[in-house]
């Protein structure tokens, strides 16, 4: 009879909560999770969601390998003499050097696409057998991804590589030796990029309500007064424009920082993925005497 | 007198052992001197910088002569070994192994030869490799087939088949994508694999077992 008890007691204490399949189909009738609700927003790119991630954290943010930088839309930012004021450019399509200056075109992405403006700078480190080979390989990355070689000294190449091409770039590289190290990095700079933008906006106008008035001026005095104002006006945007011009060449080309490592017959580097390198200990070198 | 038999015994018997702890047993050959010799191989030098290693790997289950015949081929062809040649060869007690010839420019853009002999036996991979000036290939890649026949190699279980494993066959060698040369055939006939090259068309095996190159 005890035994009966128990026995009716564990049933009915044990039904609702170890049945599996009731606690599957709750979680799958449920709305999602907070953590659900945060990787969505985390996708989301609208207006709304986006700056108030990128203006509260603009911090380095170390992203996965495999991240493919969006494609930049390359617009040219206006350089054009400030004596004849006017807003900056509209984005436009060019292509990645501007043929005018042989300068690489500053560019930026399309906000339509995506509002968030992203610095990508990535870093890897190369053990190959023949270290001038493959330093004239990297010297060479420009004339298939386009881009500029911004230095080389002894095996670190540094090289400007445009950000929709930073990933075959790198996946190009790794072709050449055995990758011991590898990194990506991308700095979100959406608040800074949109500062700047409305402030150059703001004194583009002000600009232009100065020009007004200096055609309005009644005598010398008062043309000097707004002469003087307009100078100030001058210098600010030329130094925002320039900062302008700088963050739109880090977004449309990421930095590629390679180390290049030469090896031998006798280091033993571990080969990517293979669990045999007993051949990286035969070779000439290793044999002949010199 | 008996208790000196059972020492002379049991000395030969400690002898025996140690020595078939070796994986191999090669003399030096004729011009070679050895400079030093550990467990796991030997290096022996000729007066005219030819350099011998004996180098001796475990091996896996699975690790059959054509395994790591192609294993060897590819990686090396990764680094600038271009294969010339290969061909089986036999070891003095009977074993089966590769013998493969390539040639190799350094970074000096020296010409080098480059020959290495490959047992696998259940236990280990005894490679043992020939190199110097390719000026001094004539007279020492001869002489690879006899170096063959002065090894013995050991690691082989009884009744196992792997000791005398099949040869491997097409062997390939991967060009590096941007290029590709179209592969010439040598005077043998064997298709050359040019270096660091794609697998473009298969080596052929040789099937005699101690032909010079």
């Amino acid at each position: 009879m005890t035994h009966v008890t128990r026995l009716g007691f564990a049933l009915l204490l044990g039904l609702p909560g170890c049945s599996k399949g009731s606690a599957y189909e709750r979680s799958a009738s449920s709305p999602p999770s907070e953590a659900y609700d945060g990787e969505a927003t985390v996708y989301d790119f609208s207006d709304e969601a986006v700056p108030e991630i990128a203006m509260a954290a603009p911090s380095d943010a170390a992203v996965d390998a495999d991240f493919a930088p969006e494609e930049p839309q390359p617009i040219t930012v206006a350089q054009g003499e400030i004596a004849a004021p006017r807003r900056a450019e509209a984005p436009k399509k060019t292509s990645s050097t501007a043929p005018d200056t042989g300068e690489p075109a500053v560019a930026k992405p399309d906000p339509e696409q995506d509002s968030r403006y992203i610095v990508y700078t990535a870093a890897m480190t190369i053990a190959v057998f023949d270290l001038a080979e493959a330093l004239a390989i990297a010297e060479r990355f420009p004339d298939t991804f386009g881009g500029y070689l911004s230095s080389l000294s002894g095996g670190a190449v540094i090289l400007r590589v445009p950000a929709a091409k930073l990933r075959p770039a790198m996946d190009a590289l790794a072709e050449l030796g055995n990758v011991e190290q590898r990194s990506l990095t991308a700095q979100e700079v959406t608040a800074e990029f949109v500062d700047i933008e409305s402030r150059i906006r703001a004194l583009t106008e002000t600009h232009a309500q100065l020009l007004t008035l200096l055609s309005q001026a009644r005598n010398v005095e008062e043309a000097l007064e707004v002469r003087a104002a307009l100078d100030r006006i001058n210098g600010e945007l030329e130094v925002l424009k320039g900062r302008m011009r700088h963050l739109s060449n880090l977004i449309a080309f990421s930095t590629l920082h390679i180390t290049f490592i030469e090896r031998g017959p006798h280091d033993i580097v571990p080969t990517s993925n293979d669990p045999f390198p007993w051949v990286d200990r035969l070779g000439v070198e290793a044999t002949e005497w010199r | 007198m008996a208790h000196r038999t059972r020492w002379a015994i049991a000395l030969a018997s400690l002898l025996l052992g140690a020595s078939a702890c070796n994986a191999y047993r090669l003399e030096p050959p004729t011009g070679f001197a050895e400079v030093n010799h550990h467990d796991t191989g030997a290096r022996m030098k000729a007066g005219d910088n030819v350099g011998l290693n004996v180098t001796v790997f475990e091996n896996v289950r699975g690790g059959t002569l054509e395994f790591w015949s192609t294993d060897l081929v590819r990686k090396l062809a990764a680094r600038g070994y271009t294969l010339l040649h290969h061909e089986p060869v036999r070891s003095d007690n009977g074993k089966s192994g590769t013998r493969f010839d390539f040639a190799y420019k350094n970074r000096e853009d020296e010409e080098k030869f480059y020959s290495v002999l490959l047992f696998v036996t259940d236990k280990h991979r005894v490679v043992v490799e020939v190199a110097g000036n390719e000026a001094l290939a004539t007279q020492y890649r001869p002489r690879l087939a006899s170096i063959a026949g002065d090894l013995k190699v050991r690691g082989c279980k009884p009744g196992g088949d792997l000791c005398n494993g099949e040869q491997a066959k097409g062997l390939l060698a991967a060009p590096p994508p941007a290029k590709t040369e179209k592969p010439e055939e040598t005077a043998a006939g064997d298709t050359v694999v040019p270096p660091s090259g794609e697998p473009t068309a298969p080596v052929d095996t040789a099937t005699d077992s101690k032909g010079s190159p």
